[in-house]
């Protein structure tokens, strides 16, 4: 039994197939057209994953959307009917979108697709995000969050999922519209100059340099309810305008005004390039209000948690929809929640969602959930060999014209190096010598992953304990701000070397969904992956989870004595992390990175 | 893995598709507890195709046209 998950039309569009229960395939629409968060029909993902099965879309036997778009739909228009005719320009333009496309999703599918319409289910939206996590976790009995800017109506859901007498999902509480945790976190996140649904990653990490002193005027816009719940309190809000220009005057007089998108931020997590004395009071404003809206963050998902357990009573817990990628909330969880085990998706956002719809699907009707196993590896796997061909006759002269604005020039009779290996371990001991020099190198290998993370087959690594690489990486590759602190992997067993780690919950760091305390002493090998509170994201990498990249860095580890590497994600600022083996060709032309390798073959740039 | 060789779109799945959705509106109205507002949607829908028949202009959303 064949079925396809979509998730579309919001953000993050993407698909899934599950084939006799197990997941086969998984990526974004993002990698396929390079449109960051593309919304867009997932075409190009559902093609990839009926290629994966090897059949046509008529073939399968169910097709299931992530959401419930006729009760989204009473929503909208409900929401755009309220302040009207104050929001009749929102009103036409959600109406002309809904009404010629969004409404008629079965037919659209249907049509898209050539299969027929009976074959398309719908499930409700954050029903979609606790099945993956749920069904994912392995737990036989789980407590399951779900937050996200909002679903149909629910923009936080609690349920208790068992597998006691088949698959059930009891839905214990909801938190509706406009009551939105990631509607506001959302909101803030344009406020503090970052583009909203992308920048968020960036309102964490600008956390860190600020003080929560306005936490307390943040409770007064999120507001803890007696029972663990929460309420958004609305007079900070003009809901008729909510796209465009969400906050109401209160707003203003209670935060000033806003950050521009090219206002510049001094802030830098590398020792000795910031002060505080050299922020202005106006840049220290941001980085306050930035951190107290994640003081509050977590401490309304700490309560929600509270609440959750008291009411299901289980020791484990699963975490599922966008705001579940704040890795610093979740760290507070997996230290302070009372479960005793977490799990949280590779991608617990809207294109992971379509695993979710998939699974739940056809695991609804059974109870045995043995074939059923999620990784993040699930994306399309890419013959080289033409591209390899293609650089070995490639010249070079032309690639300054085309290099991103911020690299340095390539140098003048630049050549390019090319090493076809055998096996795949014979070019290893090459990298680390590459790395330990100093090298940028560009690292793809096998199936891309699904999610936002680079776990080892997409990535850019560089020596975790050299500054001056990683600001190269920063300015001439990634055009980073460098308030952004970067990530780190070590290979498992090695992890207690430079991690002080409370509770040690080995799911939330097996794909970068947490971070970590670093010793001390350990902090020098390290320091270019280190935020300023001494924390970094860990990918505590497994033989098992991801065989190459732990072979990798288990040589680093022969090498050097820590089997650790600084990865990041293998793109350019504001692209998508590369899908196929040409857009990484692209990078390494338009960047200074120095070494790429394409799964078995090494190219180096040389004078 | 299992192959199942019918379920191509057959003809007419646009009227199907689109009596199915209405079906699903009306349910979701019902389900929020709007299921009270569908005589008003009804008697709306029924202005606006009056208006936009006599008027032989579409409206650019529901009853809002761009005479108006």
């Amino acid at each position: 039994m064949n079925v396809l998950g979509i998730s579309a039309y919001y953000h993050d569009a993407g698909a899934a197939i599950v084939s006799d229960g197990k997941v086969v395939s998984a990526a974004a629409e993002e990698r396929f057209t390079r449109q960051k968060h593309d919304a867009n029909f997932p075409k190009f993902a559902i093609d990839f994953c009926l290629q994966t099965v090897g059949l046509e879309a008529r073939e399968l036997d169910r097709i299931v959307f992530y959401e419930e778009p006729h009760l989204k739909f009473i929503r909208v228009l409900t929401s755009a009917l309220a302040p009207f005719p104050f929001s009749s320009g929102a009103f036409v333009r959600s109406m002309k979108s809904w009404l010629s496309e969004k409404l008629w999703i079965q037919n659209d599918i249907s049509k898209r697709l050539d299969v027929h319409p009976n074959k398309i289910e719908f499930i409700p939206h954050h029903l979609s995000h606790a099945a993956q996590a749920f069904l994912g976790s392995g737990f036989s009995d789980a407590a399951i969050l779900t937050v996200d800017a909002v679903g149909e109506w629910s923009c936080t859901s609690l349920y208790h999922g068992s597998l006691d007498k088949g698959l059930k999902f009891e839905l214990l509480d909801e938190i509706s519209y406009p009551h939105s945790l990631g509607l506001l976190y959302a909101a803030f996140t344009g406020f503090l100059g970052f583009r909203p649904n992308d920048g968020e990653c960036s309102v964490m990490a600008l956390a860190t340099f600020g003080k929560p002193i306005y936490a307390e005027k943040i409770r007064q816009i999120i507001r803890s309810e007696p029972d663990g719940s929460y309420r958004i309190n609305q007079s900070y809000f003009k809901r008729d305008q909510f796209g465009t220009n969400p906050f109401s005057t209160k707003f203003f007089d209670t935060f000033g005004p806003p950050r521009g998108f090219k206002e510049s931020l001094p802030f830098s997590c590398f020792p000795g390039c910031w002060s505080p004395e050299s922020t202005s009071t106006n840049q220290q404003r941001f980085a306050d209000i930035a951190a107290s809206l994640q003081l509050v963050l977590e401490e309304t998902l700490l309560n929600l948690i509270s609440k959750l357990s008291r009411m299901t009573g289980s020791r484990n817990l699963c975490l599922a929809g966008g705001v579940a990628l704040n890795c610093v909330a979740n760290s507070r969880i997996v230290n302070e929640s009372p479960f005793e085990e977490i799990f949280i998706p590779p991608d617990p956002g809207d294109g992971g969602a379509a695993i979710g719809a998939a699974a739940y699907s056809y695991y609804s009707t059974r109870s045995d959930l043995s074939n059923f196993k999620l990784s993040p590896f699930l994306g399309k796997e890419y013959d080289v060999s033409d591209n390899v061909k293609l650089v070995q006759g490639l010249d070079t002269a032309g690639w300054n014209s085309h290099r991103m604005r911020e690299s340095l020039p390539h140098p003048e009779g630049m050549r390019l190096q090319t090493e076809l290996y055998e096996s795949f371990p014979e070019l290893i001991p090459g990298i680390v010598d590459d790395i330990r020099g100093g090298r940028i190198v560009g690292w793809f290998q096998g199936r891309f992953e699904n999610g936002p993370r680079a776990l080892g087959n997409r990535s850019i690594l560089i020596d975790p304990g050299n500054i001056e690489a990683a600001k190269r990486l920063s300015k001439t590759v990634k055009q980073r701000a460098s308030f952004r602190p970067y990530a780190f992997s070590i290979a498992e067993g090695s992890a207690d070397q430079v991690l002080t780690r409370r509770r040690k919950m080995a799911q939330t760091t097996k794909w970068m969904q947490s971070i970590e305390p670093i010793k001390e002493s350990a902090a020098p090998l390290v320091k270019a992956a280190i935020h300023i509170d001494g924390t970094t994201r860990v990918q505590i990498c497994s033989s098992d989870d991801n065989p190459k990249y732990h072979q990798l860095l288990s040589a680093y580890g022969q090498a050097t004595g820590l089997p650790a590497l600084l990865n990041t994600s293998f793109n350019e600022s504001g692209y998508p992390i590369i899908a196929s083996p040409a857009e990484a060709l692209i990078v390494f032309a338009r960047t200074n990175m120095d070494t790429l390798v394409l799964n078995n073959v090494v190219i180096r740039k040389s004078t | 893995m299992t192959k199942t060789l019918s379920g191509a779109r057959p003809k007419g799945a646009l009227f199907t598709s689109a009596i199915s959705s209405s079906v699903m509106i009306i349910k979701a109205l019902f389900r929020t507890r709007f299921g009270m507002m569908l005589p008003l949607v009804l008697l709306l829908l029924l202005i606006s195709v009056l208006i936009a028949v006599t008027t032989l202009i579409a409206p650019i959303a529901p009853f809002i046209y761009p005479l108006f």
